[in-house]
């Protein structure tokens, strides 16, 4: 049944348009304008170099950005790295600070003991006094 | 496909419009029967083939082959027409009204084969399938195009090409033991 019915398909082959109507269709199609006037050889080559052009050019755009990208992000790593000398800086000039007010009470506790010396002196004078 | 076809669409492409004629010859045939077998009408056909080669012509200097046939690019705006025949017109003739050329052209064809099947009956037969079905029975078997530039021009893989033309074969003998 298969072969018998593809045998038949085959024969449908055999349709053919009629000669009047292949002949007055030719004569129209050559008459219809163009709607995209053909483009000659080079304005086609140029067109197809333009478009490699285009993604070549976005193709570079993109490798420039993912570079920039990446040149920020070590940009941003040395950053990071001068703020931590820069703490390190600031930690120093703290201790400098913290030895500084050391001296200061130093001095001052040297004064206070001073004073206080001299007020047990006059308190001793006055208790042989009386 | 057309010998030194490429060569040939390059040649119209560039200027050479009077080669188009050689296009035409070769491939009004194969596109009236496709739309023929399709409708089922010849005068609608006629009108369908007209706008598919006027539209050819006039959008080939778009064309670009990118590996597949021309033929491909033809039956793809073939099947568009034939979409927006049914689209814009609900056909109102049954296939029992075919027109007389129609048959006449055909029983035509009968007698070169000597086979058991009806003509009428798997013409008629076809126009019941999907129109999808339509297009590979006619492609594969009527016209014997490749299942590539089958599957060029219903832009669909080869595989899918394969499958629905086993649906059209079983579905085209279970129409024929019925009726």
């Amino acid at each position: 049944m298969e072969e018998q019915l593809i045998k038949t398909l085959k024969s449908l082959n055999q349709i053919e348009p009629e000669s009047n109507f292949s002949t007055l269709l030719k004569q129209q199609v050559f008459a219809a304008p163009q709607r995209n006037s053909r483009l000659p050889s080079f304005s086609r080559w140029a067109l197809e170099s333009l478009k490699f052009a285009g993604a070549l050019t976005l193709a570079s755009l993109l490798i420039f950005a993912i570079f920039n990208g990446l040149l920020s992000f070590g940009n941003g790593v040395r950053s990071s790295a001068l703020t931590s000398l820069n703490k390190e800086r600031m930690l120093a000039e703290a201790k400098n600070a913290d030895f500084e007010i050391n001296l200061r009470e130093i001095r001052y506790y040297e004064h206070s003991a001073q004073e206080v010396a001299a007020v047990f002196d006059k308190v001793l004078e006055n208790k042989n006094a009386l | 496909m057309l010998e030194g076809e490429e060569k040939l669409i390059k040649s119209i492409q560039g200027g050479e419009t009077h080669l188009f004629g050689q296009l035409y010859d070769h491939y009004l045939p194969k596109i009236y029967r496709f739309v023929l077998l399709k409708v089922g009408q010849k005068e609608e056909s006629e009108d369908i083939v007209h706008d598919v080669f006027i539209n050819a012509w006039q959008n080939l200097g778009t064309y670009s082959s990118k590996g597949f046939p021309f033929s491909s690019w033809l039956y793809h705006i073939a099947r568009n027409k034939v979409i927006d025949y049914y689209r814009l017109k609900k056909p109102t003739t049954h296939l029992e009204d075919l027109d007389d050329s129609f048959v006449k052209v055909a029983s035509n064809a009968e007698k070169l084969f000597d086979i058991n099947l009806d003509l009428e009956k798997v013409k008629s037969a076809i126009q019941k399938l999907t129109p999808e079905q339509q297009d590979v029975v006619i492609m594969k078997f009527v016209e014997d195009l490749t299942h590539q530039e089958i599957a060029a021009a219903l832009n669909k893989s080869e595989g899918a090409v394969r499958l629905l033309q086993h649906r059209a074969i079983n579905n085209l003998k279970n129409l024929l033991t019925a009726v």
